[in-house]
Parts: structure tokens; C-alpha cells; sequence
């Protein structure tokens, strides 16, 4: 390396330092300005961050959950009573290749779940995948012994549940869902749409009313040995339906292991003829469209022959009869002459007044219409008066009668509170309505339904009985018996129809006077304390209730002196 | 002024701001959680009640309560013992 001295200026005078140039000088400011504006940026942002509202990180949110748990809507009766809900359950599964012993698990499962069939679990747990079912929609209590038992390989998936305390007390008023949680009958299905959404239903039904009922109709059930029994109960001033029955039935929580008969809703889902109590509404129609007077006679001392039809009276009593012993010996051939006197379409307007022909949907999801003749001449006239040659709904048929008894207004029957309904329209005049209340208290107090009486209580009604109709010809043997009756007829709180499909008096078949009547009866003396109706209490009247618990107590009846203090 | 004293003045504001910025910052976040917390123990008590709801409901229908009291020896009530409170007390009539 070679020195080499420092370079001097020729007059040997120090070096001067140059000042640094303006270039140099901008770029290092434009660096720094870059350095302070990066670590401004980055400043607002972390105010952004920090400060602003509207922020939520992605993915598993309070707010996400709470939409994903869109939970089905609750239906209620109407006192509030729970009658469907939607619960949180867990579903067990298990991973066969993580399963150490088959045998113990087997024994340790079947332990807290005892119907589970052994053998089908051991197969499942010896499956080759990695998951496989073991039970669906356990309860919580038993979730956690399961999970306490600490076997590897089982897991839970929470999934939610359509539960149903009641069971089947409201079986088709309910219907049911399908696994995927949708309604396929009953309001179920037709409420899905306000349903799924969350929204709860509101029945105009009522749990003890629903339960008296069904406890009548069991016990006529069973009594008459009969294929089905089905009533409807509605409160006359408001149209609501605040019961409604139809036996056999099944439990909405194991609707699929149901028979086909018991998925069957005769209330809504049938049509049939109502035999009788059609003559309510032909005794109607004379006194507010006739002017008749429920005195006026018609000529029942031999049957009717019209081309090959003969109409007769089971019972006959061969002489003149007023409209009001037509209704109360329920003749078929003084309802055939009343009728006979009406014009050609006169009552079909009538029964369309009473919306007996329509396919009434209340809420129900099985609706059938009413069966009426092709042609609606004289005869079919005369037959329709007394209820054959026409198949009407029972939810039909019960608000027709509430109108005769309520206050002449026909109201939309309904099963569903929170529902628009139609306006109510006038059909027959109040002075027809005390005349029919009257009518239909001497049927059950002179005539055929002196079974459905109660005692302190103003009861009307009005029996029917029409034979059956297979393959066109009608069975003597096989009967449909109906009743429809009122409570109290002063102030009617309810119309309840009552039908029994093949039921037996003992040996012979029975009608409606013996075996629907009965049940109408079992079925006041239930709702009207529960209603807090009030019986017309008069002269010497037991106190205590007509009941074996309270006789084997040894109460003493008592008599009641008005005159004195108690 | 000297200029490096403006600046570590400007840079000593722009900490204090960052570490207020991030103090409030943790405290919404800490806020945030104790609601999500909250809100799933509504959720988990939401669901007991649901669940006690359906059970009671299911303990107190109509039927299961006549079977009690069949056992308990009760007779239902009688369509005579329903009586205005004026007969009841005054000897009124009905």
C-alpha cells in the first residue's frame, strides 16, 4: 500500500466545508414526511379500531347465535296455558373407531337409556364409519348421566324439539311436525307461516273445557262400544270453538307410530249426514220466513209416498202434530210437510244463509265440503228437512245452531284467537230465536232427549239419529247418532254437537237420544262448574253432586228453605 | 424553538393519544365480553325456564291432576254447590 498525502489547495489554505445542497435537504425532508405521514395513517387507525362504534369481528357473534336460534313459536290456549314448545335437546352420536369396548359401552348406555334395544346398539357401535346415531333428542337429565359415564367416542349434537305437554288431549286441534320441524297438520301446519317466523298462536281453546270433553266422549266410547265419537263445543256470542274432539286420537309427540284411523279429523275433516237436528233449521225457516206460529198443525197421520220414496216416522203417532210435537216426537213426515210448503231454492238459500254449504276454514288443516244433491227438487226438499240427501261439516252444523239460539247472528266460527273474522251477519229474527230456545227445551224436557238432562240446568237440544250409507243403499244396523244442545238457554254460554259413529244401547244400535244425548250431559255437568254456570236451583234439590266418592263419604242431601237463614 | 423539541413534543402527544386510544380500546372490548357473557346466560336461563315451563305444564294437566285426585279421595265439584254468593250468605234467592 502506497501513501498517498492529503490533497492541498495550491495556496496551501484549509479545505472549507460546502454546505449540504437544497437537493439533499428536500429529499430528506420528503423521507421524514413520508416516516410521520405512515405513522399518522397508522394512528387513525387505531382510533378507528378502538373508538368507533359498528365494529364486530367476524364470525362466531352473541348476534349470530341469536338469529341462528330462530326458535319455532309457542302456542298457547286461551287462558295462556302452554300447549306446544319448542326445546333444546341433544342427540347422541358415537365414533365406532374410537370405541374401546363395545361390550361396556353397550352395558354402560343401556344403563341410563334401558329401551334401547341392546342389539341394535351393539351393531351400530361395531359400524365401520365414524358416526353413527345412537339416540335422537335425549333429555337433558339424561345427557349429562350419559356424559358422565366418560366413555370415549361419544359426542352430542344439540338439535331442538317439538314437545307437546298435554299429549294428546289436543291431538287435532294441534296436528304436528315433521323431523325437519315443519307442520303437516292441524295448526301446525295451518299457522307454519307465523310459526316459523317466532311468532306465537293463540287458541280459542280451552284445556279444561278440552279435557271434560274428551273425558264424555272416552267414557261413550267406551260405554257404546263404538268406531268413533267426535264432538265440538262453541261459545255462541263469540263463534270461538272452546273445544273440539275427535276419537280415536294419538299423542302429537309420536305422531308417525300413529294408525291412519287415528290421524282421522271428523270435526273438520268429514262430512255427514245429520239425520234430526236438520229439523232445527227447518222449523227455523217456517217461523222467520213463514210467519209460522209454533203452534200451527201439519198432517201426520200417514206416511208420504212420492214416485218411489215413502217417507215414514219410526215412531209414528198418527194424527195432527204442531211444529213444536214435530220437533219433540221428531216426526220426518211433519218436517216433510213444512218443508213441502217452501219455494223452489228457498231452502238452500236458507242453509246458505246459515253457511252450512261452505267449506269453512276455522284453522283446522283437514277442510271437507258439504255433500248436496245435483238436483234440488221437491223430494230432496222433503228428505233435507229431516236431514237426509245432505252431508254437512260439524263445525258447520255447530255455528248454524248457535245461531238459531245466540242472538239470530251468524258469526265465523273459529279456532284461532288472534284471526281476522267476518263481521257477524243477521239470519233470524230475535223473536225466532226464543221461539227455537223453547222448541229445543221441550225436546229435552216432553220429548227425545230426556237424556241429556242435568239437573238445575236450562238445557235444550235436539236429537238425530240418520242410518248409515254405504254403496249407495242405507243400513239399518248402523247407525250415526248426533245431539246438539245448548247451556243455559236463558243466556247460552255454549252449542256443543255431539256424534257417535256405531255405537250400541246395549245390544240394539243406538241413537241419538241414547247414546249422544248421555254424553252431552257428562259433558255440562263437567263444564258448567268449571264455567261457574250457575244452576237454577229450585224446591228440594240434593246439594252434592250425584257422585260415588261423595255417597261412600256419607253426605245427606238437603233441602233448601228459602225462607230462613242457612 | 428547537426543532427536535417540537418534535419529541409532537411524537410524546401522539403516544399519549395511542395509549388512551388503546386503554379505551380494552375497556369496549372487556365491556364487549362481559356482555356476550351476559346475554348467553340469559339465553341458557331462557331455556330452563322454558324447559320448566313444559315440565310444569306437564305435571299440572287436567288429567294427571284427576288421577290425584282420585287417590287423594276428591269428588268433583257438583253442579249444586255452584251458588251465587247471595244464597250462599244472605239467604237470598237464587
Amino acid at each position: 500500500m502506497t501513501y498517498r498525502p492529503r490533497a492541498r489547495r495550491l495556496d496551501n489554505k484549509p479545505k472549507v466545508q460546502q454546505k449540504p445542497c437544497a437537493g439533499i435537504k428536500l429529499r430528506a425532508a420528503f423521507v421524514m414526511g413520508l416516516f410521520v405521514m405512515a405513522f399518522c395513517g397508522l394512528q387513525v387507525k387505531l382510533v378507528t379500531l378502538g373508538m368507533l362504534d359498528g365494529y364486530e369481528p367476524a364470525g362466531n357473534t352473541i348476534q349470530t347465535r341469536l338469529s341462528a336460534d330462530m326458535r319455532r313459536g309457542d302456542i298457547y290456549d286461551r287462558n295462556g296455558e302452554l300447549l306446544a314448545t319448542t326445546l333444546n335437546t341433544y342427540s347422541l352420536y358415537a365414533d365406532p373407531k374410537t370405541i374401546m369396548d363395545v361390550g361396556e359401552a353397550v352395558t354402560k348406555i343401556a344403563g341410563v337409556l334401558p329401551d334401547m334395544d341392546t342389539t341394535i346398539l351393539r351393531d351400530r357401535l361395531r359400524r365401520k364409519g365414524r358416526f353413527v346415531w345412537l339416540r335422537r333428542n335425549l333429555t337433558p337429565q339424561q345427557a349429562w348421566q350419559i356424559n358422565a359415564l366418560g366413555l370415549p367416542g361419544l359426542g352430542f349434537r344439540q338439535e331442538m324439539a317439538r314437545v307437546y305437554p298435554h299429549q294428546s288431549l289436543l291431538a287435532h286441534a294441534l296436528g304436528s311436525v315433521n323431523n325437519e320441524g315443519q307442520g303437516i297438520a292441524g295448526v301446525e301446519a295451518t299457522e307454519e307461516e307465523r310459526l316459523s317466523q317466532g311468532q306465537d298462536v293463540h287458541l280459542a281453546l280451552d284445556v279444561r273445557l278440552q279435557q271434560a270433553l274428551r273425558d264424555s266422549l272416552m267414557e261413550t266410547l267406551v260405554k257404546t262400544r263404538a268406531k268413533a265419537v267426535w264432538g265440538i263445543s262453541m261459545e255462541p256470542d263469540t263463534g270461538e270453538i272452546v273445544a273440539a274432539v275427535s276419537l280415536p286420537d294419538f299423542d302429537p309427540n309420536h305422531y308417525g307410530s300413529a294408525h291412519e284411523e287415528q290421524w282421522l279429523n271428523r270435526i273438520s275433516g268429514g262430512v255427514y249426514e245429520m239425520g234430526s237436528t236438520f229439523k232445527l233449521f227447518t222449523a227455523a225457516e217456517m217461523m222467520d220466513r213463514k210467519g209460522v206460529s209454533p203452534d200451527q198443525a201439519y198432517d201426520c197421520t200417514s206416511s208420504i209416498s212420492i214416485g218411489r220414496f215413502r217417507i215414514h216416522d219410526p215412531y209414528p203417532k198418527s194424527r195432527w202434530l204442531t211444529l213444536t210435537e214435530i220437533l219433540r216426537y221428531s216426526s220426518n213426515i211433519g218436517a216433510a210437510r213444512m218443508a213441502d210448503t217452501l219455494d223452489e231454492g228457498e231452502q238452500k238459500r236458507f242453509l246458505d244463509e246459515l253457511h252450512l254449504l261452505d267449506r269453512t276454514d276455522v284453522g283446522f288443516s283437514h277442510v271437507a265440503t258439504a255433500l248436496t244433491p245435483q238436483r234440488w227438487k221437491r223430494i230432496q226438499t222433503m228428505t233435507i228437512a229431516f236431514g237426509h240427501g245432505i252431508a254437512v261439516s260439524p263445525v258447520n252444523m255447530v255455528a248454524a245452531v248457535s245461531t238459531l239460539v245466540g242472538d239470530g247472528n251468524w258469526r265465523e266460527p273459529s279456532l284461532i284467537r288472534d284471526r281476522a273474522h267476518a263481521a257477524p251477519q243477521r239470519v233470524v229474527k230475535p223473536a225466532t230465536v226464543e221461539r227455537m230456545r223453547n222448541i229445543m227445551r221441550d225436546v229435552v224436557e216432553n220429548g227425545t232427549a230426556t237424556r241429556a238432562k242435568v239437573l238445575g240446568y236450562d238445557i235444550g237440544g235436539k236429537t238425530g239419529t240418520a242410518e248409515k250409507n254405504e254403496n249407495g243403499a242405507y243400513l239399518k244396523d248402523k247407525h250415526l247418532a248426533s245431539f246438539v244442545g245448548v247451556v243455559p238457554l236463558d243466556k247460552p254460554r255454549l252449542v256443543t254437537l255431539i256424534m257417535v259413529d256405531e255405537g250400541y244401547d246395549g245390544e240394539k244400535p243406538g241413537g241419538g237420544g241414547s247414546v249422544a244425548a248421555p254424553a252431552f250431559a257428562s259433558f255440562v255437568r263437567r263444564a258448567a262448574p268449571i264455567l261457574g254456570i250457575t244452576p237454577q236451583i229450585t224446591g228440594d234439590m240434593p246439594l252434592v253432586a250425584e257422585h260415588p266418592r261423595v255417597q261412600r263419604v256419607g253426605y245427606e242431601t238437603v233441602s233448601f228453605n228459602w225462607g230462613a237463614r242457612r | 424553538m428547537n426543532k427536535w423539541a417540537v418534535f419529541s413534543a409532537f411524537f410524546a402527544l401522539v403516544a399519549l393519544i395511542f395509549m388512551a386510544t388503546m386503554h379505551v380500546k380494552n375497556d369496549v372490548q372487556a365491556l364487549r365480553d362481559k356482555r356476550d357473557r351476559l346475554v348467553e346466560r340469559q339465553m341458557r336461563l331462557n331455556e330452563s325456564m322454558r324447559v320448566l315451563q313444559a315440565e310444569y305444564t306437564y305435571l299440572s294437566r287436567p288429567e294427571r291432576l284427576r288421577q290425584f285426585a282420585s287417590v287423594l279421595n276428591l269428588a268433583p265439584v257438583g253442579s249444586m254447590q255452584v251458588v251465587p254468593l247471595t244464597v250462599a250468605f244472605d239467604g237470598g234467592q237464587p
